[in-house]
């Protein structure tokens, strides 16, 4: 994974002292709150219901053992004992207090981390196939792209102070794990005909409160060109999108309004006058970065058999099937490591449990962590001949919960009980959740599915793709929750279509309970509940759920 | 009170040659100095004195005049909204163009300042005015503005600390000017 050179160092530690003397700055009045806000928000400091909330950023979720050891010190050290991964591939700490944040970033800097630009309406971190690097899917590793686009977005001097926030993701698999569909810029690495490597180019699309599917810009970008072109969307973008209103100053507003043609019109305009002279970067510097993300190193020897163990232990069988994934090396396996268990909120780790995984990333899978839009981790270069002693060895810290992809591997945003713009409790409708189907043999029977759960029309919770979203929203000051269906992230993106309407708190688990029955009685065979849904569409659903609600 | 870069005062503001601008440097050599505002803005309604040297108009106002030719203010200035690219038949007569910042959070001025230096090549003085902050005066150095005219001025030290807390950068095409400020 990339080291930082001596510039990236100094830089990081530039940022910290400068956010040591802003605070002190501000603690000596000479900042005033709202601009002191915004300076913190560019280092992911941000004031929440009850407290501040940091939100580190994991770049493009790559982590070595030794920062997430050190994510765990800080945890323990100035936190209340745990973090919570979020659906951007960052950690969050919900407890920090103020004085101590400038040590916190000391301590991030000491491993080569930052919080910078995780807030604020500005370049926030790039996000990527969390499997990238290890996958026999991939056009090409996308994470030194992820690395040179970190860099040249950090502290950009023209892009500081965007209409609104601006999400990059990457995908360099032909199956698209980052959901670059739904990010102000989509980037998919693609061959053209010549076997050139480029990228094709989605802009405008996000989820939040007008949710919108990307539209292509442009089919194929050299990748020589990628900053100069990223530099004039931004450009046009910095210039023309909307700053009167705080809910349409998105991308997708600008795009949506402008229609694809002539916003890709003034794109390509500002960029003919501009590719050779902004953000350009040399083939040595690409290259440069490729080195620093070799292959996991070929294993010998093995066969690219199943474990033997998985015929003895069949608690240790399902977990096989449910949380790990082929490695392009049939020696290995991709590991998935739930943060969905049922014993804590979606996403939410321990110090313990945090210094466990860096513990087994170090033995079995190069030091190496991914942390996925899915909330969970992964461990991305696991031998099959390691994985029994794995296993026993995370099933021993609650971490062997056999669910990825399953019901109860939903994505949930804080919601009421850490957000301050939440309408509705998220995590007790996880629990609600979880509790109704706890049954692990009925989620497998289900196959794969997923339940997003977002708190508020903000959408953190990704609830417009999943199979079942669920958005709170409030009535006369109660919560109530709006059910979408057929929602997807993948490589044919689409947003959920509304149900019906909202349902009170109590009744979610059982109109969720009706919809999985409705799915069971129409599915033929064993289709996912996606396939179902396209083929009989919404109005079986609709029937069930208002009819036992009745 | 101005903050400006020493040596891009009016009177000698094309003392440095335009490739410094093509090789994307921002034209200086030296340090930051206080000095008085010698221009004079003078809002759309207000009549012109007949001696425009020293004289801002709107850009609306500047392009309204040049299209009726009549005699040219050798100031400007731009508001968040406007257009960077009108005024590039017009950049070799002036001498002052003014980014206007209404609100600090608006980084509208900050793709104009790009834009005059290296899609324009403007050499003039480049004047940042309006709401702006302390901790926003170094990208705004590096996106090629040279002087400030600040609703709250900083004092001068706070501005050379806080200018000078980046050795490196990542976006090399958009160099703070020539280390200026480490000599202020």
């Amino acid at each position: 994974m990339y080291q930082y050179t001596e510039q990236d160092k100094a830089f990081v530690q530039a940022r910290v002292d400068e956010f040591a003397d802003q605070v002190a700055r501000y603690n000596e009045g000479m900042l005033d709150e709202d601009e002191f806000k915004q300076l913190r928000l560019r280092n992911g400091l941000y004031y929440q219901r009850h407290a501040y909330m940091l939100r580190v950023a994991i770049p493009y979720g790559v982590l070595s053992s030794k920062q997430l050891h050190q994510l765990a010190h800080i945890a323990s050290t100035y936190d209340k004992d745990y973090g919570h991964f979020t659906t951007r591939q960052n950690i969050q700490y919900n407890w920090p207090d103020l004085q101590d944040v400038p040590k916190i970033l000391q301590s991030l800097a000491d491993v080569e981390m930052h919080a910078i630009q995780t807030s604020g309406n500005c370049i926030r971190n790039t996000t990527t196939d969390p499997l990238a690097g290890a996958t026999a899917d991939e056009i090409e590793d996308p994470r030194p792209w992820c690395e040179l686009i970190r860099q040249w977005s950090t502290l950009h001097p023209e892009f500081n102070w965007l209409p609104r926030k601006f999400k990059i993701a990457v995908t360099g698999s032909r199956n698209d794990r980052a959901a670059v569909q739904v990010h102000d810029i989509g980037l998919r690495l693609i061959k053209n005909k010549d076997n050139e490597t480029g990228f094709e180019v989605l802009v405008g699309g996000g989820l939040g409160r007008t949710p919108h599917i990307g539209s292509v810009i442009r089919d194929f970008l050299p990748s020589a060109d990628l900053l100069t072109y990223l530099n004039a969307i931004l450009r046009v973008y910095n210039q023309a999108g909307r700053r009167d209103n705080l809910y349409k100053a998105r991308i997708k507003i600008l795009v949506s309004a402008m229609g694809i043609d002539a916003f890709r019109t003034a794109v390509e305009t500002e960029w003919a006058s501009s590719k050779n002279e902004d953000d350009t970067f040399s083939e040595e510097t690409i290259n440069a970065l490729k080195a620093q993300f070799p292959l996991a190193p070929k294993l010998n020897g093995a066969t690219d058999q199943p474990p033997a163990e998985i015929f003895s232990h069949p608690l240790f069988n399902q977990w096989y099937k449910s949380n790990t994934r082929e490695h392009l090396d049939t020696n290995r396996r991709i590991v998935f490591i739930s943060l969905k268990s049922p014993f804590a909120p979606a996403g939410d780790i321990t110090s313990e449990q945090m210094h466990t995984v860096a513990d087994l990333a170090e033995e079995f899978s190069l030091s190496e962590i991914r942390s996925t839009h899915e909330q969970n981790l992964v461990l991305p270069h696991v031998p099959v001949s390691e994985l029994f002693r794995l296993w026993k060895a995370l099933n021993g810290k609650r971490l062997a919960t056999a669910n990825i992809g399953k019901l109860s591997d939903m994505i949930v945003c804080p919601g009421l009980d850490f957000c301050s713009l939440a309408n509705a409790g998220t995590i007790s409708i996880y629990d609600q959740i979880n509790a109704r189907f706890d049954n692990l043999d009925f989620q497998y029977e289900l196959g794969d599915i997923s339940i997003k759960i977002s708190g508020c029309m903000n959408a953190c919770g990704h609830h417009h793709v999943g199979d079942i979203g669920i958005l709170g929203v409030e009535k006369s000051g109660e919560e109530w929750y709006q059910l979408t269906l057929g929602g997807h992230a993948g490589n044919k993106a689409a947003l959920g279509k509304r149900l019906g309407k909202a349902i009170p708190k109590v009744a979610v688990a059982d109109a969720i309970e009706s919809i999985l029955n409705t799915f069971i009685r129409e599915r033929i065979e064993n289709e996912t509940f996606n396939a179902t849904f396209e083929r009989v569409g919404i109005a079986p659903f609709k029937e069930t759920v208002y009819a036992t609600a009745a | 009170m101005l903050l400006q870069l020493k040596n891009t005062s009016e009177t000698d503001h094309r003392a440095v040659p335009d490739s410094a601008v093509e090789s994307g440097s921002i034209p200086n050599s030296g340090h930051f100095i206080e000095r008085e505002n010698n221009w004079t803005f003078y809002p759309d309604d207000a009549a012109l004195p007949e001696d425009h040297a020293f004289t801002i108009v709107s850009a609306t106002r500047f392009l309204e005049r040049a299209h009726n030719n009549e005699t040219l203010p050798t100031g400007v200035c731009l508001r968040p909204a406007d257009s960077t690219t009108a005024l590039s038949d017009y950049q070799q007569q002036l001498k002052l163009i003014c980014i206007e910042f209404p609100v600090y959070t608006d980084g509208r001025g900050y793709t104009h300042a790009r834009l005059l230096r290296k899609r324009l090549g403007y050499s003039g003085e480049l004047r940042a005015v309006g709401d702006i902050r302390a901790d926003q005066m170094l990208f705004m150095l590096r996106s090629g503005i040279d002087s400030f005219d600040c609703i709250n001025q900083p004092d001068i030290a706070l501005l050379k600390q806080l200018t000078a807390r980046f050795e490196h950068n990542y976006q090399p095409s958009y160099p703070l000017p020539d280390r200026a400020i480490h000599s202020m």
